[in-house]
């Protein structure tokens, strides 16, 4: 496995990615290099998170392949290395949990059954928490903090392995200004180590200065690829989307294409 | 303390306590999946099992184990589908496990559906030494495996999805807590009974984690609970000749309620002293 510069870090070639006989996703070709942040933006149901959820596994491959750090999917093992952040806010099983337990689940793929966790585990556990600004907090009950606050702590779940790769689906959607900052300086953070960022948006905020490249999806095809959109195209895709949109509480692109 | 003076007395005891403590030990994994009462299903199934065993003249336990772990497995991969229908498919399965155990044990020579009622409700007199060593051999596979997998059943029971995507082995886990599950019903056979083994599962834990702010603290709160209320319960059974899984279960939703009540007024404090003046 290669992690030179010119071994894709992901690599579609010609996916249908969807579910038996709906595709969501066609014909999907895209080389994502060391280093990108990529921004894939697009209105609900254009093919973004199930372009992701195609990445990760979550979503069938129904025809191409997809490769990670140069591998097929299917034989690919190192899962350590991607970070994943999924769309919802916040974790809710029947049981409380804590930070520092909920983060500590993404430290699972770099540990073995039945051993114990090493202080560097732990160590990991609490970098990833004080990576999102919530140090001191690896006690308190998920419950007990706000949705901007709780999404932080999913992205800290997904640093817990020190990923090459961070795979976030609205990371900013329903948040405030002030937790889209925190996060934002989160995520600068990462691409200054040298981190791969793939980002699903709708609205880029505090994050936007970080994007090096954007896609943007239609149909589920790609319809723009390159340099992040200018402020005045930017905006006006805002305003589409707010005059679409506008009226839905928390959109779920991707969901809606399944009806 | 003359009830230790009795061999069944004994037995009943020891039953107890390994089903107090593994039954919450499964029990917290499936209330933070919210699937509480699969328990209550798996022990319909393991019903069909016992009537089996009546039937054959083997030994019920042994037959119950296959019944309840081969509902276990089907209970999963009928999820693992996801389908809509796995919804009834599960509904189809419980009722015809305990259909069919009703059925099966009315043709045992002089059976009647009465005979259900100690494998239904529990009974003190019924643990048999055989009984006692395969009941012990069980909690101590369901123990090893819910804590020394913990971390892993914490995370697929946590957020299904991100361990998936994590390349955790999802199905292979779920299959695992499933067929814990199934174990447990079979150790719960005796003292508790099948038709109330679900609640020695979810209720202690329901109560711990009222009082308590993480998962941890959930199950090392929540299994002593379990403990407490089966040794309970089967002391009660005996000085007062009641059914012992009816008697553990009403020892552990008084538990839990006082634990509701305590915490109502915890938070009802916590929030006069935050409110603003």
């Amino acid at each position: 496995m290669s992690n030179d510069t010119t071994t894709p870090i992901v690599e579609f070639r010609g996916c249908d990615i969807g579910y038996e006989g709906r595709p969501v996703v066609h014909g999907l070709d895209l080389r994502i290099a060391a280093g990108e942040v990529l921004g894939i933006l697009g209105s609900n149901g254009s093919g973004k998170s199930t372009t992701i959820r195609g990445l990760l596994g979550l979503t069938p491959i129904l025809a191409g392949e997809v490769r990670l750090f140069g591998t097929p999917r299917n034989q690919f093992h190192d899962w350590a290395r991607i970070g994943y952040v999924p769309q919802r806010h916040t974790v809710a099983g029947g049981i409380p949990s804590t930070v520092g337990e909920v983060v500590a689940s993404g430290r699972l793929t770099r540990l073995r059954p039945w051993r114990r966790t090493t202080a560097v585990d732990r160590q990991a556990v609490a970098d990833a928490i004080a990576a999102v600004d919530l140090a001191g907090h690896e006690r308190t009950t998920m419950t007990a903090l706000s949705g901007g606050q709780q999404r932080r702590v999913l992205i800290a779940r997904a640093l817990a392995t020190r990923p090459d790769l961070l795979v976030l689906d609205e990371p900013t959607a329903g948040v405030d200004r002030a937790n889209q900052e925190a996060l934002a300086t989160a995520l600068g953070a990462l691409v200054e180590q040298g981190t791969t960022i793939i980002l699903i948006t709708h609205e880029l905020g505090p994050v936007e200065p970080l994007i090096t490249r954007a896609i943007v999806l239609r149909d589920g095809a790609i319809v723009h690829d390159g340099p992040p959109i200018d402020d005045e195209h930017h905006h006006h895709h805002d305003d589409e989307w707010h005059h679409t949109h506008g009226h839905e509480p928390a959109p779920r692109p991707g969901l809606g294409l399944l009806g | 303390m003359d009830i230790l003076h009795y061999g069944f007395m004994q037995r009943a005891l020891i039953a107890s306590i390994l089903i107090g403590l593994s039954a919450p030990s499964v029990g917290v994994y499936l209330v933070q999946r919210r699937l509480s009462l699969i328990g209550d299903g798996l022990g319909h199934v393991a019903l069909a099992g016992v009537a089996v065993g009546v039937l054959t003249s083997t030994s019920p336990v042994w037959t119950a184990l296959v019944a309840a772990v081969a509902g276990a497995v089907a209970i999963e991969l009928i999820r693992a589908k996801g389908r809509t229908s796995g919804d009834v498919a599960l509904a189809v399965l419980f009722y015809g496990g305990i259909a069919g155990g009703v059925v099966l044990i009315s043709q045992a020579p002089g059976g009647t559906p009465s005979n259900l009622n100690a494998y239904l409700f529990g009974a003190i007199t019924t643990t048999s030494q055989t009984d006692l060593v395969v009941f012990a051999v069980l909690s101590a596979v369901v123990l090893l495996v819910t804590h020394g997998l913990g971390r892993y059943l914490f995370a697929v029971s946590n957020d299904e999805e991100y361990a998936t995507a994590s390349g955790l082995p999802v199905l292979s886990l779920n299959l695992l807590l499933a067929v814990m599950t199934a174990v447990t019903v079979v150790v719960s056979m005796r003292v508790v009974g099948l038709l109330l083994i679900s609640a020695l599962m979810i209720v202690p834990i329901a109560t711990a984690q009222l009082v308590t702010g993480s998962f941890r603290a959930t199950v090392l709160v929540g299994t002593p609970i379990g403990v407490v209320v089966s040794v309970a319960g089967v002391v009660t059974s005996y000085y007062q000749d009641t059914p012992s899984g009816g008697t553990i279960v009403l020892f552990a939703i008084g538990l839990f309620v006082l634990a509701a009540v305590v915490a109502g007024l915890r938070d009802r404090r916590r929030r006069l002293a935050t409110a603003p003046s």
